[in-house]
């Protein structure tokens, strides 16, 4: 195996949990959010040489999810609603299994869009401007979008302490 | 911790059990293929023609740059996406590609070599595409007749089923001596008046005409000056006559 190839896999091996974990929160859907990484790393593979040097995770990211958005495009599976979640009950124990449910019920309400973006603003910490160059819309259009997507999550997007998924306020 | 930190907590919570490690094999594969069609695309591996022909297939409506192709069955391609995806036509005889079913559609656009036009073109490939009669061709018109350039067609079940089919394009097809701007193009079978897309949140029209041989066919190409690249396209909208909108 060439070098570039040995680099390649190790690539693979260190970025697949989190792309994958990404493209899971996106599409909500395992087996999906798998074969959207795996072919996000084929096209990165096609590209290895431009991009082996550079940043080949942000290019493998902007991959993936340029991919998934395609996906959109099919016969789309959506969850628009105009109604907030509601939040689970304050009795919850399992703290981390009621968050993890909580956050597959909401992320299952928001649109394919504000999904998009809320991840790769606040899983990949990208900043406005990047979400809007990756999802090539415009700035304002990430802002009202990730500004909705907050409110149906209930999600202050300043600095008051309150709680998520599931302990309540 | 505030909602925010506590929302980026539960994005960043592990997924209960691991994820199916990727098929590197696989990958590595795939990822030649679309490597070795984008230097055919780009001219590297073509041979002196004149004027290039170069035929690309699209499954489904997609527009960026593309993932995992199938063997080529016809005026072959990709199950799946993408403008990288292209293969010259081997299977598709070049006089079926040059003859178009019904009329000849102007884009209004003109080059070096003459003006663009759009037509459909009769797809006969029962085994690999039984579904799927004609593609659209992207061809160039001088003083010589037609000379095709670029090829798109549905490859998965009907080339007529509701919705948007064979969208692609918003490339450079040719050889080195030879280049033609592709138009982001396709069609849309159904009742579709107007077709509208955003290009970094300004919204953009396609031009239409509906195709001779089936009204319920609209072809549709972007202005290659508004949207210089698929890429740069949101989804796909479709309208009535009536303003109802016809897709998601």
């Amino acid at each position: 195996m060439a070098r570039s190839d040995d680099e390649f896999v190790e690539f693979v091996e260190a970025a697949s949990s989190r792309l994958t974990h990404a493209a899971y929160l996106i599409t909500g859907d395992r087996h999906q959010a798998e074969d959207a990484a795996q072919t996000a790393f084929a096209r990165t593979y096609a590209a290895w040489g431009r991009v082996r040097r550079k940043d080949a995770y942000a290019y493998a990211r902007t991959v993936l999810v340029n991919h998934i958005i395609d996906g959109w495009r099919r016969p789309l599976k959506e969850y628009a609603t105009e109604e907030v979640p509601e939040r689970p009950g304050a009795q919850d124990v399992a703290r981390t299994v009621t968050q993890r449910a909580w956050l597959t019920a909401a992320l299952g309400r928001l649109t394919a869009r504000e999904r998009a973006v809320v991840v790769l603003r606040h899983f990949f910490d990208l900043s406005e401007a990047d979400v809007a160059s990756e999802l090539g819309v415009s700035v304002g259009t990430v802002k009202s979008t990730n500004s909705r997507a907050l409110a149906k999550l209930r999600v202050d997007d300043g600095p008051e302490d309150a709680l998520i998924g599931g302990n309540g306020r | 911790m505030n909602e925010l930190e506590r929302l980026k907590s539960a994005l960043n919570e592990a997924p209960p059990e691991p994820f199916a490690a990727p098929d590197l094999t696989r990958i590595m594969a795939d990822g030649t293929r679309i490597r070795r069609r984008r230097r055919l695309l780009t001219g590297a591996g073509a041979a002196a023609a004149v004027v290039a022909v170069v035929a690309v297939v699209f499954g489904a409506v997609q527009l960026r740059p593309g993932p995992q192709q199938q063997p080529a069955p016809v005026a072959a391609a990709p199950s799946t996406v993408g403008p990288a995806s292209t293969v010259p036509s081997t299977a598709a005889p070049e006089t079926d590609r040059a003859t178009p079913l019904g009329d000849v559609v102007s884009l209004g656009i003109k080059n070096a070599g003459g003006e663009l036009v759009l037509y459909a073109f009769k797809i006969d490939e029962p085994q690999a595409m039984p579904g799927v009669g004609f593609g659209l061709m992207l061809a160039v018109r001088d003083v010589g007749g037609l000379h095709p350039v670029y090829a798109a067609n549905e490859v998965n079940g009907s080339d007529r089923s509701f919705g948007f089919h064979a969208t692609s394009g918003g490339l450079i097809a040719g050889t080195r001596t030879t280049q033609v701007a592709v138009p982001v193009l396709g069609y849309f079978a159904g009742p579709a008046a107007r077709i509208t897309s955003t290009v970094h949140g300004k919204p953009v029209a396609a031009r239409l005409a509906k195709w001779s041989e089936d009204p319920n066919v609209v072809f549709f190409w972007f202005d290659p000056v508004q949207v210089p690249s698929a890429g740069a396209l949101t989804p796909l909208a479709a309208y009535t006559a009536g303003g109802t909108r016809l897709t998601k």
